[in-house]
C-alpha cells in the first residue's frame, strides 16, 4: 500500500512537469558534445538546492537518463559521441545514418533506451540491497579482466585488420598512461609540456578522434554529409519498432549487462555500453555485419548505458559508494539535502527514495516522447543544413565543447591535435575506435593489474590472484568467447558448407 | 541504400604510408620502454607491458604490409589535400586566438575561415547573407547558452 502511496506522489503534475524539464534539459546537454552526463548534471544541480529532497532527486535522475540518451543523437548524426556513454552507438549508428537511415537509427536508440532505462529502474526497485553486494565482490582482478573483455572488442572494430586493430588499441592504452600515473604518481610522457601534465582526457580525444577526421574528409570530398533516402516522412516507429521486437533478447541482455555494469563503481556507462556491444556482436549469426550499420549494435549500446542510470544508483544509495561519475554528483546534491545514503535508507527515509524511483520510471517514459519528437528535429536540422556551414558549426561545438570540459584551452589542443593524429592514422587503416577504447579502458586495466599483482605479490601467489577467482574466470571466459567465437564459428560454418556441397 | 562514396584516395601512398606510420609507432614503443626505466617499479609495469605490445603489434603490422596481407589502405586523398590542410590550419589559428581575442571575436573570423575553405558552390548574394546570418546567429547563440545558461567561463579577450 506504501509503494502505491509513493507512485501517487512521483505523479503529482510538479513531480511530472520537473521529469519533463530535466529530461528535455538532459537530452539537449547530451546531445552537445563534450558535455557529458554528468557535466549535465553538475551544471543543474543548483537549482535544485530549494526543491524538497524527492523532487531533486527526480530532476537529477531525469536530467541524468536524458542526457545519456541524448548522447546519441550526435553519435548518430555526426559520429561524435555526446557523451562517452554513447561511443558504441557511432559503430552502427553512423553507418546506418550515412545510408539515409539516420531517422531509424535515432528512433531505434529511443526505445532501446527507454527499454534499458526502464530495467535499470525496476533493479533498483527490486534487487537494490541484494545487488549492492554484487559490487563489493568485485576486487582489483575483477576491474582488470572487466576490461580487457571491453578491449576484446578490438576485432569488431578493426574493420578487417585485426592486427591494425590490435596497434590502435595498444595506443590508446599508451594515451592513458600520458600524465600522473594511476597506481605510483609518477608522471609519464609528458615530454616537460604543460598540456600533458593533466593527461589525456578521455571526452576531448572522443571529440577529436571521432569528429576531426569526419570534418576533415568531408572538406576535402565533394560528397554531401549525409545521404537522404526520400523524404523524412515519420519516425519509421512501426520499422524501429519491428527490429526491436526481433531483437528482445538482445535488448534484455544489454540492458543487463547495463545494471550490472553500472552497479560496479567506476565502471560507468562507457563500459557498460562497450561490453554490451561486444557481447551483441559475439551472439550474433553475422557478427561480421556489425559496424556497418547492424541496429543490433545501436540496440546494445544504448539498451546498457540507459540502464546504468538505475544501477548506478544502487550502491550510490544503499552502499553510499556512487556507481559513475554522474552518481557521485548526484551523492553530493544529496548531502546538501541532509538525505543520508546508506544501507538504512530504504527504510529510514523509504518516502524519498521510492518516490524518486518511481519519478525515475516516470521520466524514463517520458523520454519517449520527447525523445522521438527531438530526435525528429535533430535529423532533419542536420540533412536540411548545407555541408558549407555543417563544417564550421561542428568545428564550433568541438572547440567549445573541449573547452567547456575545464575551461580550460589545453583540452582544446589535446582534442584537435589528437583528431589530426587520428585523421591520418586513419588513412593508413588505423580506424580510430580502437584507439578511444584504448584511452578508456586503460586506467581500469592499469589500477586493477598493478593492484592484483600487489596483493599476488605480497601473498606470494600472483597466478592464483590473476586466474584463480571465480568472477574473474568468468570474465576470462566471456573475453576468451568473445575473442574466438567468431573464428570458430566461421570454421564451423565452412566445414559446413564443405560437407554440404561434397 | 545507397552508400555515399568515399573520398578519393591515392592508393600509391597507401602502402608506402602504412610501411612509414608502423616503423614510426614501433620507435614510438622503443622510446616507451626507454622512458620506463625512469619510473617508480609501480608506475613502470603498465608502460613496458604496453610498451612490448605496442612493439609486438606493429611488428606484426609492417610483415603484414611487406607481404601484401595488409587490407589496402586509402592514403592521403588525392583530391581536395590542400582543403583539408587549410581547415587544419584555420582551426589551429582559431585555438591560438582563442585566449587573445576572446570567444566570440575569434569565432568569426575562424567560422568566415573555414565557410571560404568548405564551400564549393557558387558565391551568390543570397547565399553569403544566409551564412552570414547563420554563422553570427550560431556564434551569438551558443556563446549566450554556454555562458549565461550553462556557467561556463570562455575567453573573453585580453583587451576587455
Amino acid at each position: 500500500m506504501d509503494l502505491f502511496n509513493h507512485f501517487f506522489s512521483a505523479l503529482s503534475i510538479e513531480n511530472v512537469m520537473f521529469s519533463l524539464a530535466g529530461v528535455v534539459a538532459g537530452t539537449v546537454i547530451g546531445a552537445l558534445p563534450g558535455l557529458t552526463a554528468t557535466m549535465a548534471i553538475a551544471i543543474l544541480v543548483p537549482f535544485t538546492f530549494t526543491m524538497d529532497p524527492a523532487s531533486a532527486l527526480i530532476v537529477l535522475g531525469a536530467i541524468y537518463t536524458g542526457a545519456m540518451y541524448g548522447g546519441a543523437y550526435a553519435a548518430i548524426l555526426l559520429n561524435t559521441p555526446g557523451t562517452p556513454s554513447a561511443i558504441a552507438t557511432t559503430f552502427d549508428g553512423f553507418p546506418m545514418a550515412k545510408a539515409g537511415n539516420g531517422d531509424l537509427a535515432i528512433t531505434l536508440a529511443c526505445l532501446a533506451s527507454v527499454t534499458g532505462g526502464l530495467v535499470g529502474a525496476f533493479s533498483l526497485l527490486m534487487f537494490a540491497p541484494p545487488l549492492a553486494t554484487v559490487a563489493l565482490a568485485f576486487g582489483p582482478m575483477e576491474y582488470f579482466w572487466l576490461s580487457i573483455l571491453g578491449l576484446t572488442l578490438v576485432a569488431a572494430l578493426s574493420e578487417g585488420d585485426s592486427t591494425k586493430g590490435m596497434v590502435g588499441a595498444c595506443l590508446g592504452l599508451m594515451l592513458s598512461m600520458i600524465g600522473s600515473a594511476v597506481m605510483g604518481g609518477d608522471i609519464r610522457y609528458t615530454m616537460g609540456s604543460q598540456v600533458l601534465l593533466g593527461g589525456i582526457g578521455v571526452v576531448p580525444a572522443l571529440i577529436g578522434l571521432f569528429c576531426i577526421p569526419v570534418l576533415i574528409d568531408l572538406v576535402t570530398s565533394r560528397n554531401e554529409h549525409l545521404e537522404l533516402r526520400g523524404r523524412v516522412a515519420s519516425l519509421r516507429l512501426g520499422e524501429a519498432g519491428q527490429i526491436v521486437r526481433k531483437s528482445k533478447f538482445n535488448l534484455i541482455r544489454s540492458s543487463v549487462i547495463g545494471t550490472v555494469v553500472g552497479i560496479l563503481p567506476g565502471a560507468g556507462g562507457s563500459i557498460a555500453s562497450l561490453v554490451s556491444y561486444s557481447e551483441a556482436r559475439r551472439a550474433a549469426d553475422k557478427p561480421e555485419s556489425f559496424g556497418r550499420g547492424n541496429p543490433n549494435g545501436i540496440i546494445a549500446s544504448e539498451a546498457a548505458n540507459n540502464a546504468t542510470v538505475g544501477g548506478g544508483f544502487i550502491p550510490t544509495l544503499v552502499l553510499g559508494i556512487p556507481g559513475t561519475p554522474a552518481d557521485a554528483v548526484v551523492l553530493g546534491a544529496l548531502m546538501v539535502q541532509g538525505v543520508r545514503t546508506g544501507p538504512s535508507l530504504f527504510n529510514e527515509q523509504g518516502s524519498i527514495v521510492y518516490t524518486f524511483i518511481f519519478g525515475l520510471f516516470i521520466a524514463t517514459l517520458l523520454m519517449l516522447p520527447v525523445g522521438l519528437a527531438l530526435g525528429r528535429y535533430a535529423y532533419r536540422s542536420i540533412i536540411a543544413v548545407p555541408k558549407t556551414l555543417l563544417v564550421p558549426s561542428v568545428v564550433f561545438m568541438t572547440v567549445l565543447g573541449s573547452y567547456a570540459i575545464n575551461n580550460n584551452i589545453d583540452d582544446v589542443i589535446v582534442m584537435f591535435a589528437v583528431g589530426v593524429g587520428g585523421w591520418f592514422l586513419s588513412r593508413f587503416g588505423f580506424p580510430p575506435a580502437p584507439i578511444v577504447l584504448g584511452l578508456i579502458l586503460g586506467p581500469l586495466a592499469e589500477q586493477g593489474f598493478v593492484q592484483a599483482w600487489m596483493i599476488g605479490s605480497a601473498t606470494d601467489n600472483r597466478l592464483g590472484m590473476i586466474f584463480g577467482r571465480p568472477i574473474s574466470l568468468i570474465i576470462l571466459v566471456l573475453a576468451a568467447l568473445t575473442l574466438l567465437y567468431p573464428t570458430f564459428s566461421r570454421i564451423y560454418h565452412e566445414r559446413k558448407h564443405k560437407r554440404a556441397v561434397e | 541504400m545507397k552508400e555515399s562514396t568515399s573520398v578519393p584516395s591515392n592508393n600509391k601512398n597507401g602502402r608506402a604510408g602504412v610501411i612509414a606510420v608502423t616503423l614510426l609507432l614501433m620507435a614510438i614503443a622503443i622510446a616507451t620502454l626507454w622512458e620506463s626505466r625512469e619510473f617508480s617499479s609501480l608506475g613502470s609495469i603498465f608502460p613496458k607491458v604496453i610498451g612490448i605490445a605496442l612493439l609486438l603489434a606493429s611488428g606484426a603490422a609492417l610483415v603484414q604490409v611487406l607481404r601484401c596481407r595488409s587490407a589496402p589502405a586509402r592514403g592521403l586523398p588525392a583530391s581536395g589535400m590542400l582543403r583539408g590542410v587549410l581547415l587544419i590550419g584555420a582551426v589551429s589559428a582559431w585555438i591560438a586566438l582563442l585566449e587573445p581575442l576572446g570567444f566570440a571575436a575569434s569565432g568569426l573570423i575562424c567560422f568566415v575561415a573555414i565557410v571560404l575553405v568548405t564551400n564549393r558552390d557558387p558565391w551568390t548574394l543570397r547565399r553569403i547573407a544566409f551564412y552570414a546570418v547563420s554563422m553570427v546567429a550560431i556564434v551569438f547563440v551558443f556563446n549566450y547558452v554556454f555562458v549565461e545558461l550553462l556557467n561556463v567561463t570562455l575567453p573573453r579577450g585580453r583587451w576587455q
